[in-house]
């Protein structure tokens, strides 16, 4: 009776969706109302006022750089709460399942891993330096990173990885994004112009141009460093076993 | 030729995602998350976001399937 | 009549996937699934959303050196689901640790076992 109804229910709330998705202007159109009003500006000044060949990267870090340090603080949030549920793992170093499986780690996933690994952190560094000028960015080198790290994990042993990065390390690293977004702010309100800006009118003219990039870098590499380093806290939170580990029954 | 893929990949989302929710071994419908994110991050390169396509494919094909398998592991494997 | 421009067959199909996601939701009693469901859910809309800024026939919102700047599609959209793809993943882990501190509760992951447990 109740999947009958939650059945129903799914089905006019696909019709009345369908219904509006009607009611749309065709996909792709030129003069859509979404192509005409702000984005002409975005795509003709987007080089030359974001420093930034890569304009969705232009976007992020400097037309809507508010959002990225609102992002980077959500990622802190979570990992907070994941820590508040699970524990933080100080005190002493945990268990996981794939240290006491009977399957010995095998040799094909170590050699795999060993030949991997290199070429997988050499590739994040480069999307996170190339960042600004084609595809790629601060994310999605930071999330390769943290999934080299993931696979090392899996192929070495939960031990040995928690071993190379014990807690205290990535406490350190793990505060290197909003650490990144306050100095590169207050850099900018301290030199003449807002927070957050990275031409400063108080440089000289033809350096200006050079500031901006090193600090747009100095940016992807602290999102890529947090990025990476909180998925592998989560991972580890995920994995580790408490020695007291009581289930409760009721009944 | 373009909307013909176009389609045919629309139809690949549609297929995965509904064994991803509907199977009943949590494994495959994990793996076929992944597989779901594959191809969503082959339509974002066919709606010209290379930016999304690597977010997307190394977010949630690599790390939220990870997590996924790891709680898997701890709870239980099978059934609803 | 409803007649529907053939070119919105992305947006149906982004609401098709929602309504997926939606019915796993509210319907399964497994937690892992419901998780499912949830990430279903919002890579349609992160679907839809880029699917509003297309233009046809444009390029990749990158300004490539040498070669004759072609109409664009829209990176706003694209700029806004980079932040999204994020919080996803954030709250996807935020409830899977949920989950297993439930599981080592209650000792399962179903909620519907938990209820006839509990009566």
């Amino acid at each position: 009776m109740k999947k009958i109804l939650a059945l129903l229910l799914t089905c006019a709330l696909a019709a009345l969706l369908l219904y509006v998705v009607a009611l749309l202007p065709p996909m792709g159109d030129a003069d859509n109302p979404t192509n005409r009003h702000v984005v002409p500006r975005y795509l003709e000044q987007g080089e030359e006022e974001a420093g930034t060949r890569n304009i969705v990267a232009g976007v992020v870090l400097n037309y809507r750089g508010y959002d990225t340090m609102g992002e980077m603080a959500i990622l802190s949030a979570a990992l907070a709460g994941i820590f508040a549920v699970l524990g933080t793992g100080r005190k002493k170093v945990g268990n996981a399942f794939i240290d006491r499986s009977g399957v010995q780690f095998s040799f094909i996933s170590r050699t795999a891993a060993v030949l991997l690994i290199p070429l997988i952190m050499l590739f994040s560094i480069y999307v996170i330096i190339y960042g600004t000028d084609s595809p790629g960015g601060g994310f999605q080198g930071g999330a390769a990173i943290g999934a080299g790290i993931m696979i090392s994990t899996v192929a070495f042993g939960f031990n040995t990885a928690q071993n190379r990065l014990p807690h205290h390390v990535r406490m350190i690293l793990e505060g290197t994004a909003i650490s990144a977004f306050f100095l590169v702010g207050s850099a900018g309100a301290v030199g003449g112009g807002n927070f957050l800006t990275y031409m400063l009118p108080s440089l000289a003219t033809q350096i200006q141009a050079t500031f901006r990039t090193a600090m747009l870098l100095v940016l992807e590499f602290g999102i890529g460093i947090t990025v990476g380093v909180i998925c592998t806290s989560i991972l580890f939170a995920l994995l580790r076993e408490e020695e007291t580990y009581n289930v409760e029954h009721a009944g | 030729m373009l909307q013909t893929l176009n389609v045919v990949l629309l139809i690949l989302l549609i297929i995965t995602a509904l064994t991803a929710c509907l199977h009943r071994n949590l494994l495959v419908a994990v793996i076929m998350l992944s597989i779901f994110s594959l191809v969503m991050g082959t339509m974002w390169v066919m709606l010209r976001a290379p930016d999304l396509a690597l977010a997307e494919v190394v977010a949630v094909g690599v790390i939220t399937t990870t997590f996924f398998v790891a709680t898997i592991f701890r709870t239980d494997r099978r059934e609803e | 009549m409803w007649n529907m421009p053939v070119d919105n067959i992305n947006y149906a199909v982004a609401m098709i996937l929602f309504c997926i996601g939606f019915y796993t939701l509210i319907m399964r009693s497994n937690l892992i699934k419901k998780i499912i469901g949830l990430m279903v859910m919002q890579v349609s809309v992160f679907f839809f959303l880029v699917s509003v800024g297309y233009l046809t026939g444009g390029a990749a919102p990158t300004i490539i050196p040498g070669v004759a700047p072609s109409p664009m599609v829209n990176p706003l959209p694209q700029a806004m689901i980079l932040t999204a793809i994020v919080i996803a993943v954030s709250t996807t882990a935020l409830f899977l640790s949920l989950a297993l501190k439930f599981y080592s509760h209650y000792g399962t992951v179903d909620m519907d076992k938990v209820k006839e447990d509990k009566r």
